[in-house]
């Protein structure tokens, strides 16, 4: 599925965040986007995921519009947002069930060969979750966001504060991911993290800009200037 | 999607239930301290009841004892005075000590004395410091007094008129029939008064008004201890909800339904023990009084919360803005205590529009436009909880 941002503008407060981004995905691609704080990376991805309107601009998957087939989007689009979007008090496994609209043979199915199992879930199943650590909750936010077994991922910053085995373990599944033909777009500010894109974007003054893959961290802060 | 979350909300509310009951006992300890702490700083030791009048009798003077009797014995009077009969001295001595709120000084020949006309009169004496007490004895004296006055001098302007006739010897006759006259008109003129009973706290009693009062004060402040509950919900949670068509309405709506659950579970057994001890009939009036109430305090509540954004922000408006608007909607004293202005628009508070429905469960009187009121406070807090979580959002 090729997903596309065309002329994206918003403002917050008077305050311009995004200012004609234009962005192009296509299956297979991981695509990075970087840039300093506070620069919009979470507003473009918020839009990106139709989580947030835009001020001006479209965004359309296979060439339809978002706004005009919403649930078709919302299916086909898992966007796992920097905070984790799960509740506390439940247990794993209630989490979950949230977002696979109740259907229990479909979470164990995916609980046995699906992202879930992947990812590792069924270890933590039972498990509140405000007792789980930041890479299980980062993982359980995952598991939710592929529950709609989507083909464009949109991570905000997965590796944020989690530990070295859990960042590989998601690295491990977006390559997974990837490979199988899904698209994932993610921001980071690591360069292991980064290591799994195939196509690197700077976002700087409001827009993107297509920067050389692979490039060391010295010379992608240049950008950033 | 809608059922699961919706089942999940009250999953977390159920989860909740033991910090609800265990906040719920402290409330109600708590209110029953300042209960007592308030009755003791209003009565101090004092026992709150009749007045206790000392009555002070010359020994001999069995007429006069027996008049005083029958007096107290009259239940106008026995309601409000406790008639303590001693000699002159000790009830001197228990009015300046404060035991008395007044005494009465009956003189030597009190009964034949107004029998022949010379009207020795009682002595009152009156402890300044007894408080609305001893004011409601010298009121209730000074009527007496007038009574009294006015049928006497009926009673000797007829012995007069006779005496000038030279008819002296159907004096006693002529006082005998004035007495039984005066007795069935007096009676009968009380009929011709239109009886008005004047009630500040509207069509329930004084006790039931407070019992509904501090049961409504109870239920929105059963919210502090599920507080966490209350929490709106993460910024981003509720931008994934809403792209899986959840909208801000529906989970208002959802989160008052689970706050009106838990406070149904916190004011059931309150209900329960009302029925069982006949303070309110079980019926389907007190049912539906019963949920509207819960699921209205429930929205306004969701509401404070949305509105605040933070725990203890939280807990501080619900605490401030509930307690303020219950002593402006007459929870704390009856409305008709209350300014004028401030009557005008106090009907239109929760809280009185709340006390308004329970009232019907113990009038036992379907009254639609109350039930409706308490519905649409409820629908208009649910309509505002939805808007602030959009915005929020």
């Amino acid at each position: 599925m090729v997903l596309a941002a065309t002329d994206i503008y918003k403002s917050y407060g008077g305050r311009a965040i995004l200012k004609g981004v234009n962005l192009e995905t296509f299956p297979g691609e991981c695509v990075g986007i970087v840039g300093s704080n506070g620069c919009g990376k979470t507003t473009l991805l918020s839009i990106l995921a139709g989580a947030v309107k835009a001020d001006k601009g479209s965004v359309s998957l296979d060439g339809k519009q978002a706004g005009k087939s919403r649930s078709a989007y919302t299916n086909a689009v898992a966007y796992v947002p920097q905070e984790n979007p799960l509740i506390e008090e439940l247990t794993v496994q209630d989490n979950l069930l949230l977002w696979y609209g109740g259907n229990k043979k479909a979470l164990e199915q995916d609980l046995k060969s699906g992202a879930a199992a992947f990812l590792r879930i069924g270890d933590m199943i039972g498990r509140t979750v405000e007792k789980l650590s930041g890479g299980m909750k980062k993982r359980v936010s995952i598991a939710c966001a592929l529950s709609n077994h989507g083909e464009v991922l949109i991570l905000d910053e997965p590796g944020a504060a989690l530990d070295m085995e859990c960042k590989a373990d998601i690295r491990c599944y977006l390559e997974k991911y990837r490979k199988a033909g899904g698209t994932v777009i993610l921001t980071s500010h690591e360069m292991t993290e980064l290591s799994v894109c195939t196509k690197m974007y700077v976002l700087k003054d409001g827009k993107l800009k297509l920067i050389e893959n692979g490039l060391p961290e010295e010379k992608l802060i240049e950008y950033f200037r | 999607m809608h059922l699961v979350y919706l089942k999940l909300e009250l999953k977390r509310a159920y989860k909740r239930l033991p910090h609800l009951y265990a906040g719920a006992i402290m409330l109600l300890m708590t209110a029953a301290v300042i209960a007592l702490l308030s009755s003791r700083l209003l009565y101090g030791e004092s026992v709150a009841g009749t007045v206790a009048v000392g009555v002070s009798v010359p020994k001999e003077d069995d007429l006069a004892r027996q008049v005083v009797k029958m007096i107290s014995s009259l239940e106008s009077v026995g309601s409000v005075c406790r008639f303590q009969y001693m000699d002159r001295e000790a009830c001197l001595k228990e009015l300046e000590e404060g035991k008395l709120y007044a005494v009465l000084d009956v003189p030597e020949g009190f009964v034949q004395d107004i029998m022949n006309g010379t009207n020795t009169p009682v002595t009152v004496w009156f402890n300044p410091d007894a408080g609305i007490e001893g004011k409601l004895f010298q009121e209730l004296t000074d009527a007496g007094a007038l009574t009294l006055g006015a049928s006497q001098a009926g009673i000797y302007a007829g012995n007069e008129l006779y005496r000038i006739c030279g008819l002296e010897d159907a004096v006693g006759d002529l006082e005998r029939d004035l007495n039984q006259r005066y007795m069935e008109y007096s009676l009968q003129r009380t009929g011709y008064f239109r009886h008005l009973n004047v009630d500040a706290t509207g069509d329930v009693n004084t006790m039931e008004f407070y019992e509904i009062s501090m049961y409504v004060l109870f239920m929105f402040l059963t919210a502090i201890p599920v507080s966490g509950y209350l929490m709106p919900s993460k910024r981003v949670m509720g931008q994934k909800l809403s792209l899986a068509g959840l909208g801000g309405g529906y989970r208002a709506a959802v989160k008052i339904a689970g706050m009106g659950f838990l406070m149904a579970a916190a004011t059931f057994p309150v209900v329960l023990v009302a029925v069982m001890a006949d303070v309110v009939e079980m019926s389907v009036i007190l049912a539906a009084a019963w949920a509207v109430s819960c699921v209205t305090a429930s929205g306004i509540v969701v509401l404070l919360f949305q509105m605040a954004g933070t725990l203890l922000g939280g807990i501080m408006l619900l605490f401030f803005v509930i307690t303020g608007q219950h002593f402006l909607a007459g929870g704390f004293l009856p409305m008709v205590f209350l300014p004028a202005t401030v009557q005008k628009w106090a009907v239109y508070l929760p809280s009185s529009v709340i006390m308004d429905s329970i009232k019907m469960a113990f009038i036992q009187e379907w009254d639609w436009s109350r039930l409706a009121a308490c519905a649409g406070i409820g629908a208009a807090a649910w309509l505002l909880s939805g808007a602030a979580e959009v915005r929020r959002q």
